[in-house]
């Protein structure tokens, strides 16, 4: 069986763009405090939720660029 | 004045009055049946946080008699009341809790005698009777206390609170009803039919008027109090429409009291139906109570508390996407009741003011006077009971005679 080898690049890179989707969903967060005047406190207090947001978007950019990825290997192939 | 807080005093032992403690309070009960051995239980059993104990007892039926005495075996006994009165001289009180006739006597005679008198509800099975006993408490000044025990339920004393406060803003309708699916028969021992109208009082009308006196008389207590006020008039109607057992009383009942500024006590009560049990609303402008269950709701209810922000954010999101698209509506919405589930009275609702009463019979002892308009409360409420059978037997409406009007006897404390 072949071992899969994951780069230090690639977890770095993994790691940075969870972090921009933790950073986007605390965004929406504060968005929607500002938009429904809510408790400024609720950015501590809901970050549990704000963790689970930011992993679904995070899954999101693996969908996206796994579409993007099959796209451009589509492409070359023809 | 009667004032819900002047009895949550009482019952805090506010302005209890006891000086030594020795100064103990000896009752007799006279009627030892179902409800006169559950309140000599009571006082066996707590009447000592209030210097409380029974020392006679009286019963002209011997099994019951027995019964009692063998929970309070150091209590005398006695099967005929005079004798009671006359020979335990050591008795402070008396407790009466024989068939609804047979209240008089014992209490007017009590009273005479300088006893206070805790009294079960209604008052009496005639006006005549019941103005009689009225007579005898202005009379005698001591205290002639009538068992309505919604006076002393905390949920009941604060609710009334909220009436008087204007919580529930203008009251113009109360609405009460009992109903219970059960024939209301107490067994009557094997081979003694001659016993029927003597254990099964309440179904006879030579001694009751069934479930007017003893079920309606609480809750017309509780609409005089939430008015201040007595009916100025009542209509009714009534049937024996399901128990067609040989009973004179009936098992189906619909009356309406009316009062001065027009507010309207509807009640209502059976004995072939469970489902809704008992209840008593005070219906105002601004809110509703809903004592039994120890429920209060506005008309305007609070809005809930909003949502987190970010909650908001996902909800508006998924009206946008999922939301209906309204392709007509109604021009007319069914007029389904609220379905706010209010707030409680009280958060403890533990007690029915069945003990509590003997707070303010303790305290009326020990202070040699009764507690200002409580007797009032039952007087009325008795009365209006009698007054609602009248209203149902002859089909008209009822207004209460005047001779009936006791504020000629204390003015200030009319409720
Ligand atoms: N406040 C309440 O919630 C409440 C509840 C139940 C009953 N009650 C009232 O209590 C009273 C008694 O009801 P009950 O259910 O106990 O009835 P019951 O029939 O069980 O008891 C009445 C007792 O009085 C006795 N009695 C009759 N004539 C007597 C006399 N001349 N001298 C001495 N004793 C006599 C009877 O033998 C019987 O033991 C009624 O007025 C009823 O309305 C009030």
């Amino acid at each position: 069986m072949k071992d899969i080898v994951i780069k230090g690049n690639r977890i770095k890179a993994e790691l940075l763009m969870l972090l921009y989707c933790y950073i986007a969903a605390n965004l929406v967060n504060v968005y929607a405090i500002i938009k429904y005047e809510t408790s400024w406190i609720e950015i501590f207090t809901w970050q549990r939720f704000i963790l689970f947001i930011a992993v679904l978007f995070y899954v999101v950019t693996i969908v996206v660029r796994l579409i993007v990825f099959g796209f451009r290997k589509g492409m070359r192939k023809t | 004045m009667l004032t819900p807080i002047s009895l949550m005093k009482v019952i805090a032992g506010e302005g209890n009055n006891r000086s030594t403690p020795n100064d103990k309070i000896f009752l007799g009960v006279i009627g030892t049946g179902s409800r006169g051995h559950h309140l000599a239980y009571l006082i066996k059993e707590y009447g000592h946080e209030l210097g409380m104990e029974v020392t006679a007892l009286c019963d002209v039926y011997q099994p019951h008699l027995e019964h009692t005495h063998a929970m309070i075996p150091e209590a005398k006994v006695y099967n005929d009341y005079r004798r009671m009165l006359d020979e335990a001289t050591e008795l402070h009180g008396v407790i009466i809790c024989t068939p609804l006739h047979v209240h008089a006597g014992p209490t007017i005679d009590s009273l005479d005698r300088g006893l206070h008198v805790f009294c079960e509800k209604a008052m009496a099975r005639t006006l005549d009777d019941t103005y009689a006993m009225a007579e005898a408490y202005y009379r005698t000044g001591k205290s002639l206390h009538i068992g309505h025990q919604r006076l002393f339920d905390p949920k009941f004393l604060r609710g009334m609170n909220k009436v008087y406060n204007d919580d529930l803003g203008v009251v113009t309708q109360i609405r009460a009803y009992w109903h219970r699916n059960n024939d209301w028969r107490r067994p009557v021992p094997e081979g003694q039919p001659e016993l029927e109208r003597f254990i099964n009082w309440r179904l006879y009308r030579d001694y009751s008027c069934g479930l007017l006196t003893e079920l309606a008389s609480h809750h017309i207590q509780v609409a005089n109090w939430a008015k201040k006020a007595r009916p100025v008039e009542v209509r009714g109607t009534g049937s024996i429409s399901f128990w067609r057992d040989g009973r004179e009383v009936e098992d189906n009942v619909a009356l309406i009291f009316s009062y001065d500024d027009g507010t309207q006590f509807i009640y209502d009560s059976m004995i072939q139906n469970r489902r809704h049990g008992l209840e008593v609303q005070v219906l105002g402008h601004k809110g509703t109570l809903e004592l039994e269950t120890n429920n209060f709701f506005l008309e305007e209810p609070p809005p809930p508390p909003k949502p987190a922000g970010i909650v908001q954010l996902l909800q508006d999101l998924e009206q946008n996407v999922l939301g209906k698209v309204p392709i007509g509506s109604s021009s007319w919405d069914p007029e389904i009741a609220m379905t706010y589930k209010g707030e409680s009275i009280v958060a403890d609702n533990n007690t029915d003011g069945t003990f509590e009463q003997f707070y303010g019979f303790a305290k009326a002892i020990r202070e040699d006077k009764p507690i200002p308009g409580l007797f009032e409360e039952g007087y009325y409420a008795s009365l209006w009971t009698l007054l609602g059978q009248q209203a149902i037997d002859t089909g008209k409406a009822v207004k209460m005679p005047e001779k009936y009007d006791i504020s000629k006897f204390n003015p200030r404390e009319f409720v």
